[in-house]
């Protein structure tokens, strides 16, 4: 019997090895497909973030802008300088409006780093825009205040902002928190707030007042608000403190005599205090600056020149304090409690703790650096934004 | 007598299939096309913006002040650029040069060159290969040359001008 060796190929194969093949096909202009879609996502999102830098580190429009008549935010001036007023502006806009204002759909944050590579506080600020990103101040920070039916006016502030710890007066409101326990953790914080403590001189005045001058001498940040002792003109950290004369009434006219860097008050303008007290220089105060002084029964701004004081800040050893006749005030030209705060965080200057973008839900993210010039320093800014 | 055949085998369907994906893939790649470094755009254009607009008196930068205190410089409204360029007009090219350094290179990572040309004549560079792409930005400039103004100078006794010349901060990867 003659058998012919042929080659064969059954149908059956054939069909398979087809299949597979247009498989592969199928998988790699799939592949190539969706490659392609990611880079134009990328492009865009890309050149969304270049725009938004663009217009960040532009002057905006008008070139005046304010928060009533901003057409395009920008923060700088001529040579990427960061204008302070603009900077402030911006961080106080409603996010989704500052997205729509800067032709976004994106979501973006900002933030900078000094040149070490570090997170840096620009006008009291570790970065803007997102909500949700949570930046932290590297500071450590306590809050006082006398009892739950006295003032609290930045309770929640400095427990938001700082993580502050909180004290007060009696084991009933503050277990475990009275103010000899803050007198004894003192040392284990950078900034301080008091407000309104109403300290009796022998118990409380008396020994805190060694430990506080101490303690700021060797460079923490104190804040007083309102009556810091029940007695009159008792002295601490440099000033003299006191509910002066004339003072009585329940709601105290003052006037804002001196532009401060800090707290970003106009010149000559009107506030209302709840409380009236005052403080004056004792001796060791440096750099003892007057903000704001009490109206009394003066009209004229040269008269109101030389009365008590409302609102100073000075230098005490290292340390700084500030002081306010009372948090419970009205600012004629604004908000009293915003400014009070965004001034509360230039003031201490705390430097920002790292920040976690991990758990922000994106497709995409991108970065753009950009240089500015901030208080005499080169800083980076350093955009991100993801869809 | 076993009979041979050419059997078509689905391993080897899935091989031929898989080296023909390879060879694609390799093929495509040659068409991939690299991002323009717009990286390096911003920083050529912020570090001239900054350094022509921001004054030696204004910055704080340690060198600068130590230049001050020891009166190499003179004028504390100079830009940055500007005094770099006086001390390469009264060829004092080390000042010049450890100036762009100081001022510079916090701000360059490791793998991104930087270079300042004025007039076309190197002052300071930190050279690394390009690999990727060059990035320039350019800005006029001028100056009194030191020691040539008088305390009132006027039509008759003008003070001695350097420049305008051009100053050039190139960067690269």
């Amino acid at each position: 019997m003659n058998i012919k060796l042929k080659s064969q190929a059954f149908f059956s194969d054939f069909a398979v090895s087809t299949l597979i093949f247009v498989i592969f096909i199928i998988i790699y202009f799939n592949y190539t497909k969706n490659l392609s879609n990611q880079g134009n996502g990328l492009d865009n999102l890309l050149a969304n973030a270049e725009t938004i830098s663009l217009h960040l580190t532009s002057d905006g429009y008008p070139s005046n802008w304010n928060s009533n008549n901003v057409v395009r935010v920008g923060f700088t001036d001529n040579g990427n300088k960061i204008n302070n007023q603009k900077f402030n502006e911006f961080e106080k806009m409603n996010y989704n409006k500052s997205k729509k204002l800067l032709g976004t759909m994106y979501d973006y944050f900002i933030f900078f780093l000094n040149e070490s590579g570090n997170l840096t506080n620009v006008e009291g600020f570790c970065g803007a825009g997102y909500p949700e990103i949570d930046v932290k101040y590297d500071i450590k920070a306590a809050y006082y205040y006398k009892d739950n039916n006295n003032d609290q006016f930045l309770k929640s502030f400095m427990e938001n902002e700082f993580n502050s710890d909180v004290y007060c007066k009696d084991d009933d409101d503050c277990p475990g928190a009275t103010l000899d326990d803050l007198r004894n953790n003192i040392n284990n914080y950078g900034f301080v707030v008091l407000e309104a403590p109403e300290w009796s001189v022998g118990n409380q005045y008396n020994p805190f007042k060694p430990v506080a001058e101490s303690w700021v001498d060797s460079g923490g940040f104190l804040m007083i608000s309102g009556e810091l002792v029940s007695g009159q003109k008792k002295e601490m950290v440099g000033a003299a403190f006191e509910k002066g004369q004339g003072l009585s009434s329940s709601q105290e006219r003052a006037t804002v005599v001196r532009q401060d860097e800090f707290l970003n008050f106009e010149v000559e303008q009107s506030l209302i205090f709840d409380q009236g007290f005052t403080v004056e220089n004792a001796g060791q105060a440096v750099d003892f600056t007057d903000i704001a002084r009490f109206n009394e029964s003066d009209i004229d701004f040269d008269d109101i020149l030389n009365n008590k004081i409302a609102i100073a800040r000075w230098s005490y050893g290292n340390g700084k304090v500030f002081f306010f006749s009372d948090f419970d005030a009205t600012y004629f030209k604004g908000n009293f409690q915003e400014n009070l705060k965004a001034s509360i965080k230039k003031w201490i200057g705390a430097k920002c703790l790292p920040f976690d973008i991990s758990k922000i839900k994106r497709d995409n993210l991108v970065r753009v650096d950009r240089l500015i010039f901030y208080n005499s320093k080169i800083l980076k800014m350093v955009l991100y934004s993801w869809n | 007598m076993e009979l041979k055949r050419g059997l078509y085998f689905t391993i080897d369907s899935i091989i031929a299939g898989s080296i023909i994906l390879i060879f694609i893939l390799i093929i495509s790649s040659f068409y991939i096309r690299e991002q323009p470094s717009r990286r390096l755009n911003y920083l050529s254009q912020d570090l001239i913006r900054i350094l022509g607009t921001v004054s030696v008196g204004e910055l704080d930068n340690n060198y600068i002040k130590g230049l001050i205190n020891d009166g190499a410089i003179s004028s504390l409204d100079n830009s940055v650029l500007e005094q770099i360029g006086e001390f390469w007009a009264n060829n004092n090219m080390e000042y010049a040069s450890k100036t762009a350094s100081n001022v510079t290179e916090n701000w360059i990572s490791n793998n991104t060159g930087l270079g300042i040309w004025i007039d076309n004549e190197l002052v300071y560079k930190r050279d690394i290969p390009i690999k990727k792409s060059l990035v320039s930005s350019k800005k006029m400039i001028s100056g009194i040359k030191k020691g040539y103004t008088s305390s009132s100078p006027d039509r008759k006794k003008p003070p001695t001008l350097w420049g305008p010349i051009i100053v050039e901060i190139r960067v690269w990867e």
